[in-house]
């Protein structure tokens, strides 16, 4: 592709742009990694692309579970510990609505 | 379930608490809801947006393991199995509703435009630490933009990116092929570059 050219070729950068994720995951074989990091490396808009990307999975990633409200912990404990009390009886058909 | 030609027996830390309430503990069957409780939980948040039906979540869940423990063979982890009954019963809950409509996300939407001379360098959102970077604003955007995916983008990204399953674990719970995991990965994290890139641009 020519140098001149800053967008090259935008075909081959589709190609390239559909293989981010399974590169930021380590997924890609040897030989498809080399060709993306060859085209990331004189492909602003398509290094650009993978950098943001990257980043939204490593803030995804860092996302933090909330603490389990008591009040609801304390219902499901009834709700299971009712459970046993009715095994050798017919369960409930459908999910109970309200606990 | 994917694996059923593998019969390959798989233990881990919840076997023996399985293998007990199996063998008639049904009253240990509250320590079960202890472990995982918290994880159904947060995705149940994740999945729906919304306190009430996570715990909705939560409860049909347990409701469900309850009933077909019994049938659970060892397969997979139990977690993973745990997760597939969570999936199922969130699937069959959002069916019903008309939050969050089914359509497609094409990666057409979110190719670098030919064109695009704008943005020839990494902003800063992207350079910076993490830890600098996630307060309480930030996190209830990226949920809000997890909820805003359609269902089956939104719970491929859930399960890979935030719950920490990997390929082959999420193409299990969910019953799909890898490559479709992938390709429904890819696009939601395309979705969700783009709701971020929004928030930090305006
Ligand atoms: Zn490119």
């Amino acid at each position: 592709m020519s140098d001149q050219d800053k967008d090259h070729d935008h075909g081959h950068c589709l190609e390239m742009f559909k293989k981010l994720s399974e590169y930021i995951d380590g997924e890609l074989d040897q030989l498809n990694c080399e060709e993306l990091e060859n085209h990331l490396s004189d492909c602003p808009t398509c290094k650009i692309c993978m950098i943001t990307l990257k980043q939204t999975v490593n803030l995804c990633k860092e996302v933090k579970d909330n603490p389990v409200p008591e009040s609801f912990s304390d219902k499901m404990t009834t709700f299971v510990e009712g459970l046993q009390k009715v095994k050798d009886g017919p369960l409930p058909a459908k999910p109970v609505k309200k606990l | 379930m994917t694996a059923s030609h593998n019969r390959k027996r798989i233990n881990d830390q919840d076997t023996e608490l399985i293998e007990a309430i199996n063998a008639g503990r049904s009253d240990r069957f509250p320590e079960l809801l202890k472990r995982y409780e918290q994880k159904l939980y947060n995705f149940g948040l994740r999945m729906c947006g919304d306190v009430r039906d996570a715990e909705d979540l939560v409860q049909d869940t347990f409701l469900n393991v309850f009933k077909y423990l019994k049938d659970f063979r060892f397969e997979t982890k139990f977690k993973n199995w745990l997760y597939r009954v969570a999936t199922s019963t969130c699937i069959k809950k959002r069916r019903k509703s008309k939050f969050a409509p089914e359509h497609e996300i094409s990666l057409d939407d979110y190719i670098p435009a030919e064109s695009e001379h704008v943005a020839q360098h990494v902003p800063d959102w992207a350079r910076m630490p993490l830890d600098q970077l996630l307060n309480e604003e930030l996190a209830a955007q990226l949920r809000e933009a997890i909820v805003s995916l359609p269902e089956k983008y939104r719970l491929v990204a859930v399960l890979r990116d935030l719950e920490g399953f990997s390929t082959a674990e999420t193409a299990q719970i969910l019953n799909l092929q890898p490559s479709n995991v992938k390709v429904r990965l890819h696009r939601a994290r395309l979705f969700l570059r783009d709701k971020l890139k929004g928030y930090f641009e305006s």
